[in-house]
């Protein structure tokens, strides 16, 4: 189990031993969000930003997410780059650190991302000294330009975002775990423990999972049974899985010459 | 004088400093993000700037969010 | 670059590490869709040895999946045979005393035009190492004459700088190819006796300078005889997945050339059999699904032709190793090793239609400006 032991993965400056990122969105009520953090044990929170309250001007989401949690604030809301930009800005100036998921979204119906918006915002970002996540589509011309560019992460979704529907794009996110060699965070689609799993085997860095936590009968429970998904997953990544027999084919012989010759 | 502040005009009779208003409106000062006039306005200029006619602000604050 | 990587495997690869490896190991291997640097260790290991049959069925199955049943055609063209190196296993070796020629840009034409008669769309120019002889601007001249009647040029020549790429690049060069020959440092120093070939670094980063260069295909290949051949396939194989992934736009491929006669006395220290030679190549190919494999005219004809299932996607054919060995009219050099296979372009592609398999002359079009035919 030494290998369990230290298994941390790197994010910008950060060290994480948790692979399990949380979004504090859609929630019953705020009070049950922290109890929903520490039943996960995730280290990575994101929220968003958004106009005060006059009716309730001290409610604030900050005031639910216990200390030494790293905050990943997301640009939802921006429909191209230079509001995702202004947004990630204004994050930054809440004084909650440099990390920033990418998120910029113009189709309403199936809420996808636009790449091409996401991947000059992630360039900007990158050159104001941002840690920059950002949320997309799982392309690999695009995934090698984030990379370029400087992205620390690639957020692939795993299907639109609230299907709960799981990793429909598993055969793009696998090449995206091939290819790139940054930290692959499927985000988006994940609607069960078990898909969780199924990305870290696949060698995912970690997931990111916010509906099916929040709209779950007991989200405490399943914030735990996330954990014990992620890690599961992890550890079956880490052991190697045999493999999967293949049906055996009646077939001439392609090596019968060695024999012949000897 | 005349400030629109996250979108809606709001009429003001006396000179208040940024700071000052915030507090007025019971929001704690350390959890709120403001944009003044397009451009984002840290928290330790807030005590010195002084609202005009005129002005556009957006208050914030983070809430829930993730996907 | 590769280096980097190199370096790190060979601190990991002790002498007994091939041993290690068990039929579990091999099997999980075998039947896996995307194997890791370990797996490839796992099926280079004298364990696979009893699962040879297995791991053909599996490579002959992904190659159709990939290639089809094709086979692309080649042939090498020497257009220079004088060289400045001491390499302990060529012909070419600065002390031999051969037969040196140079072709003239004219000969160079003509050879190129005997090789176009029987066919060939696709070649490959090769030199020996003289800077002096045949530098950068004689071997893009000799390109230029010959790009309007071939589709691809390719270049196996001496490791040449990254603008020097690019020059040859702009005179109509497509692809290169540069075996290291052995992967193993000391080894390498121990057969390079002298000229500029001595500096392992340049020409293991040669590639990487092609690449960066523009070049559309890079072949690698390690002399298969000079080194411990289960630890050279695999840096081989490692070499060329790294060129994939960071060159993506690059079609990489190998070749698993096995020491031939040539003029000297130097023997293979290690030398390989058949059924080691295809080990490798089905290595190879379960371990990188989308690799160019190269089989030359090195091997015989009934070796070739047994072969070609396990995975093959080029062949040269009716190949000449000599110095203006195609044209009857052009004055001949010495040959840098003999031919194994010695059948016409023909007969090499009636048997590869025998076996179902389409020849291919030309699978690639040149877009560059005032390109060649699109014979």
């Amino acid at each position: 189990m030494e290998k369990v032991a230290t298994d941390i993965f790197k994010i910008g400056d950060k060290e994480l031993s948790s692979r399990l990122f949380i979004g504090t969105g859609k929630y019953a009520s705020k009070e049950i969000v922290p109890k929903v953090l520490e039943a996960s044990s995730s280290q990575v929170i994101t929220l968003a930003i958004r106009r005060i309250d006059w009716k309730n001007p001290q409610e604030n989401m900050l005031n639910y997410i216990p200390k030494g949690m790293t905050l990943l604030p997301n640009t939802s809301g921006a429909r191209n780059a230079e509001e995702a930009v202004r947004i990630a800005r204004l994050a930054r100036a809440a004084g909650c650190g440099d990390w920033i998921k990418i998120e910029v979204i113009q189709d309403q119906r199936y809420l996808l991302p636009d790449n091409y918006e996401t991947l000059t915002a992630t360039e900007i970002l990158v050159k104001e000294g941002f840690i920059v996540l950002p949320y997309m589509s799982p392309d690999l011309g695009t995934a090698r330009r984030l990379k370029d560019v400087g992205a620390a992460a690639v957020m692939p979704l795993g299907s639109p975002i609230g299907s709960n529907r799981g990793i429909q794009t598993k055969e793009l996110v696998r090449i995206l775990i091939e290819e790139i060699d940054l930290p692959i965070i499927v985000d988006a689609g994940i609607g069960r423990p078990s898909e969780a799993a199924e990305a870290l085997e696949m060698g995912a860095a970690a997931v990111l999972v916010n509906t099916a936590i929040a709209t779950a009968n007991n989200p405490v429970t399943m914030a735990s049974a996330f954990r014990l998904a992620v890690e599961s997953g992890r550890l079956a990544f880490l052991a190697g899985p045999g493999s999967r027999q293949q049906a055996a084919e009646a077939s001439s012989p392609l090596t019968g010459f060695l024999r012949e010759a000897e | 004088m005349l400030v629109q502040i996250n979108g809606k005009p709001l009429e003001l009779s006396n000179e208040v400093s940024l700071l000052a208003w915030i507090e007025e409106q019971k929001i704690p000062p350390g959890t709120a993000i403001i944009e003044y006039n397009g451009e984002i306005l840290p928290q330790d200029r807030w005590k010195a700037t002084f609202l005009k006619d005129g002005d556009q602000l957006e208050v914030l604050k983070f809430v829930g969010g993730g996907r | 670059m590769f280096y980097d990587q190199l370096t790190l495997w060979k601190k990991e690869l002790r002498n007994d590490s091939f041993e290690t490896f068990t039929a579990a190991d091999v099997t999980r291997a075998i039947n896996k869709e995307h194997l890791a640097p370990v797996d490839l260790l796992a099926l280079l290991s004298p364990a696979a040895l009893p699962y040879l049959e297995e791991m053909a069925q599996k490579a002959h199955q992904i190659t159709l999946q990939n290639f089809g049943r094709t086979i692309q055609i080649f042939a090498p063209l020497y257009v220079a045979n004088i060289c400045t190196n001491k390499c302990v296993y060529c012909s070419f070796n600065i002390e031999n005393e051969i037969v040196r020629r140079k072709l003239t840009l004219e000969e160079a034409e003509r050879e190129g035009k005997a090789i176009a008669a029987k066919g060939i769309r696709h070649i490959l120019v090769l030199t020996g190492e003289s800077r002096k002889e045949s530098g950068p601007d004689y071997i893009a001249a000799c390109v230029e004459r010959l790009r309007p009647v071939f589709s691809s040029i390719g270049l196996e020549v001496y490791p040449l700088k990254e603008e020097e790429y690019k020059q040859l690049y702009q005179a109509g060069v497509d692809t290169m190819t540069m075996f290291q020959e052995v992967y193993d440092e000391g080894i390498y120093a121990s057969v390079h006796l002298g000229g500029p070939k001595r500096i392992y670094r340049n020409r293991l980063d040669a590639p990487e300078r092609a690449c960066n260069a523009g070049l559309s295909g890079v072949t690698l290949g390690a002399l298969l005889g000079l080194g411990h051949w289960r630890e050279e396939a695999f840096f081989t194989a490692l070499h060329a997945d790294f060129l994939m992934k960071t060159y993506p736009g690059v079609e990489v491929g190998v070749s698993a050339p096995r020491m031939r006669p040539h003029v000297g006395s130097y023997q293979p220290q290690w030398p390989i059999n058949d059924t080691e030679l295809v080990q490798i190549m089905l290595a190879y190919r379960l371990f990188l699904p989308r690799l160019t494999i190269t089989l030359s005219t090195r091997e015989s004809a009934p070796l070739r032709d047994a072969l070609l299932p396990l995975g093959i996607t080029k062949m040269s054919a009716g190949s000449r190793t000599s110095v203006g060995g195609y044209d009857e009219s052009t004055e001949t050099g010495s040959s840098q090793f003999e031919i194994s296979d010695e059948r016409t372009v023909e007969e090499v592609t009636k048997m590869i239609r025998s076996q179902g398999y389409q020849p291919i002359f030309s699978d690639w079009l040149d877009f560059r400006e005032g390109c060649r035919n699109l014979g």
